[in-house]
């Protein structure tokens, strides 16, 4: 799926669950927050990570 | 030179040398702050009285000639998100207000151990996040000194203490040190404990040090560096002399980010980098342009991903009593982090380490990467700046350090932003103090 359909996907879910948790008032106030934050999670969920990865808690290597 | 204008170490080897009282230099400073505070508004707590007993102590301890450390009787302050035992800690929010922790955290302990003396606790932005603190920036009282360390860099600046202790999640501590004329640095993420610092992240939260030289920010670097069994992120990796270390300076390999950085600063910031850089390279230093990584381009996503989540998971049950007592952009932030899925989460850790494995080539080849330090000087206003020139190096904990390189047109402080390896301080101060030597020290602001 492309970046900008999926931001738009993850924005109308952060809408209907901000209003669900936090009321509608919430969605108006935290309007460009939301649009923000869709736009990160889009980024990082289309970005090509290496399958090897892991994830990194901590900066120093094990001992 | 007036007492309150003298840095940490050169206090501390007059205080050593008893060319100097402790009692002195905290009421010169206490006089500082009394002159000027009401209107930088750097400090949310002078502790008056509990410094001035300190400073007689120290003073009577010196005038015995015993000495408790290398800092024996040189105040400091530290941001009002690390615990002091028995001193109100308010984090900037009314959701704190009234606390007082029964420890201290475990950098102010250390340098209390030095010799050090506890002045007060600055400003912070709301528990170090985008909810401006009063402050003012020394430069421009119409300006931010930037934040959230916006006290601590406000206090340093405007000669009310030689060394504050800050802290950086996105760009906490470099950027304002670099907004007020400051040497700002952000270690490699476990260098400095933070054990009794108000959490934001547990993965991107760094203590941090402003000071007004580089020698200075080697010495107290020096004294809270090292394992800490209390902070489990808390590394192990010795502690090198770092004072020793900047005098082994040298012209060091400058590999130059013009790619994101110059792309995004001002034609000014860009040119008065650019110009520095230049310096640089006919004083002798090697430079090139360096290429960022694939992965770069993911990087402020994951790392406002990695913080809004774990901001919201460390302030979840105090957030469940107590919304209303938020301001906006924490409350935004908890809020929207609550909603942010695991499998997002777990992804943006995944691109952090991709980023600092593909950055190694790079830190291998050069001694320190360069960039200007922030897109533009300080705005005017409350909100405190942009910190995207912070953020990679905050999300991969690589170290960086601010050096003053020139003023604006509008007269606000500019630097130049160094980073290097992991757990490479020492190098990379060598290489900051060979570029104050270049460049020159960072001049005061006029108050």
């Amino acid at each position: 799926m492309d970046r900008e359909r999926l931001r738009e996907e993850y924005a109308a879910g952060l809408r209907a669950e901000v209003g669900r948790r936090f009321g509608p008032a919430r969605v108006e106030a935290l309007r460009q927050t939301i649009e923000d934050t869709a736009g990160w999670m889009a980024e990082v969920a289309t970005f090509p990570v290496d399958p090897d990865e892991h994830p990194a808690f901590y900066a120093e290597p094990a001992p | 030179m007036s007492l309150h204008e003298r840095g940490l170490a050169e206090a501390a080897r007059a205080i050593r040398a008893k060319e100097l009282s402790p009692v002195d230099l905290v009421e010169a400073v206490l006089a500082r702050i009394d002159t000027l505070d009401a209107r930088v508004q750097a400090w949310a707590l002078v502790d008056r009285e509990g410094a001035r007993a300190a400073a007689r102590q120290a003073a009577d301890e010196a005038t015995r000639g015993v000495l408790r450390g290398p800092l024996h009787g040189v105040p400091f302050g530290a941001k009002d998100i690390f615990y002091s035992a028995g001193l109100r800690t308010e984090g900037g929010s009314k959701v704190m207000a009234g606390f007082v922790p029964a420890y201290d955290a475990t950098a102010v302990a250390r340098l209390r151990s030095a010799g050090a003396i506890l002045l007060g606790k600055c400003h912070t932005t709301e528990f170090a996040t985008y909810d401006p603190a009063p402050t003012r920036n020394p430069w421009n009282l119409a300006c931010t000194p930037g934040g959230s360390s916006s006290g601590s860099a406000a206090a340093v600046a405007a000669r009310m203490v030689p060394l504050a202790l800050g802290s950086q999640t996105i760009g906490s501590n470099v950027r304002p040190a670099s907004y007020c004329g400051l040497v700002g640095l952000k270690p490699t993420f476990g260098r400095i404990s933070a054990r009794g610092v108000m959490a934001l992240s547990y993965t991107q939260d760094h203590v941090g040090l402003m000071t007004r030289s580089v020698e200075d920010v080697a010495l107290g670097l020096g004294l809270v560096a090292g394992h800490d069994p209390d902070d489990p992120s808390s590394s192990r990796a010795p502690v090198p002399d770092y004072l020793a270390a900047i005098t082994r300076r040298r012209a060091p390999r400058i590999g130059l980010l013009r790619e994101f950085f110059f792309e995004r600063a001002t034609a000014e910031v860009a040119r008065i980098t650019s110009e520095s850089v230049d310096r640089l390279a006919r004083a002798g230093a090697m430079v090139e342009e360096a290429k960022l990584p694939g992965s770069f381009r993911a990087v402020h996503a994951a790392a406002n991903l990695i913080v809004r989540s774990d901001t919201a998971g460390i302030h979840a049950e105090r957030f469940a009593k107590h919304a209303d007592l938020y301001r906006p952009a924490i409350r935004g932030m908890i809020e929207t982090g609550m909603l942010v899925p695991g499998e997002l989460y777990v992804r943006s850790l995944r691109v952090r380490r991709q980023f600092r494995r593909e950055m190694l080539p790079l830190l291998e080849r050069y001694d320190v990467l360069l960039t200007p330090t922030t897109p533009a000087p300080a705005p005017e206003g409350m909100a405190t700046g942009d910190p995207q020139f912070q953020v990679p190096w905050s999300l991969s904990g690589l170290p960086s350090i601010t050096v003053p390189c020139g003023l604006s047109a509008s007269g606000l402080p500019l630097g130049l932003q160094l980073v290097s390896g992991m757990f490479t301080e020492a190098p990379l101060l060598a290489a900051a103090a060979w570029c104050e030597d270049v460049l020159g020290p960072g001049p005061a602001p006029k108050l």
